[in-house]
């Protein structure tokens, strides 16, 4: 069980980002991330070394957040955490929001906020190609493994994404 | 198709934000004793079933899948239905079997009858019989068995 315990630790970061982002919200972050290391626990006998270990977790991670999703569907509540201090000193960002707004954390907040509202227009898929190439930086080959597609749809429904996200943030990407 | 990046540049700036929104502090370390103590109470509940092979894969097959849990709990209440009506069917049968044929029924056919059409049992505050009456000379030790003694019969001249 302490193997496992290190497991965990290795991967619990990038899993538990990666459905924070398509979900937008830490409780049920929380839940599914557990559920997925259960999930990859009991069926570890099953793992027969074809992929990576992190693409299979992976694997069992999206498809337990996009179920997740389906079954929620039209009742999506944002219970976002807490931008972290590096935020306010990141250039890029700091470039965005200092011309609109005085007050430079409401001014992240409030972006913070116009961000996920747009991510959660985003169909489930097309989130999910968003948040592992652009937040997580993860390459178009891991995605389509991740996603069990070919590279050829993962940047397509990369390029319809961001077209997408764009017109919904136009505002705050003039 | 045109993917450069140069088109989406400010846009990936903007969801470089999306990299500092992180859970409260220390939440990951706590994260994997969560996840160690939930598995450890899985194991401790999943310790009977362990010994049923076919027992555990049923549960996990609901589980996984909610559509084989309401076929399966469909298929159980349409059993308990089916045997509910083929043990009321039986019951009218054994009514009717009871009564005699020229349609005069005895007082015990006609209560007997009666219980079995009733949902409540007939009761009474006053005991018909105690415990003593119950006690049969025929009877050995209050049980059912029945006594057999061989009988003489002699029959002397007048």
């Amino acid at each position: 069980m302490s193997a496992y315990d290190d497991l965990v630790q290795r991967y619990q970061e990038r899993i538990y980002a990666t459905i924070y982002h398509m979900t937008s919200n830490h409780e049920d972050a929380n839940d599914l991330a557990q559920d997925t290391f259960i999930k990859a626990y009991q069926a570890l006998k099953s793992f027969k070394g074809g992929s990576s270990f992190y693409t299979w977790v992976y694997r069992i991670a999206v498809n337990k957040t996009i179920n997740f999703l389906k079954q929620r569907k039209n009742r999506a509540q944002m219970s976002l955490n807490d931008l972290d201090f590096n935020a306010e000193h990141d250039p890029d960002l700091v470039a965005l929001i200092s011309d609109k707004t005085p007050r430079r954390e409401a001014g992240l907040a409030e972006l913070q906020e116009k961000l996920n509202e747009a991510m959660l227009k985003l169909s489930d898929y097309h989130r999910l190609v968003v948040t592992l190439h652009d937040v997580q930086g993860m390459s178009h080959e891991e995605i389509a493994k991740i996603m069990d597609c070919n590279i050829g749809t993962v940047r397509s429904r990369l390029f319809y994404a961001r077209q997408q996200l764009q017109s919904y943030l136009s505002e705050y990407l003039k | 198709m045109s993917t450069g990046t140069e088109d989406f540049d400010k846009l990936r700036k903007l969801l470089k934000l999306k990299r500092h929104e992180q859970p409260p502090p220390g939440y990951f370390s706590r994260f994997s004793g969560l996840v160690i103590t939930r598995l450890e109470r899985e194991g401790e509940s999943d310790g009977v079933l362990t010994d049923v092979p076919w027992l555990r894969k049923l549960i996990r097959l609901f589980e996984s899948s909610p559509v084989a849990a309401g076929l399966f709990g469909s298929a159980i209440c349409a059993l308990a239905i089916y045997g509910v009506t083929i043990a009321n069917k039986t019951q009218g049968v054994a009514a009717v079997a009871l009564a005699p044929a020229n349609g005069v029924a005895d007082a015990n056919t006609v209560a007997f009858s009666t219980a079995l059409h009733s949902d409540t049992l007939a009761s009474s505050t006053d005991p018909v019989f105690g415990s003593s009456a119950l006690a049969s000379p025929f009877v050995a030790n209050g049980s059912l068995t029945p006594r057999l003694e061989n009988v003489t019969f002699s029959t002397s001249p007048r």
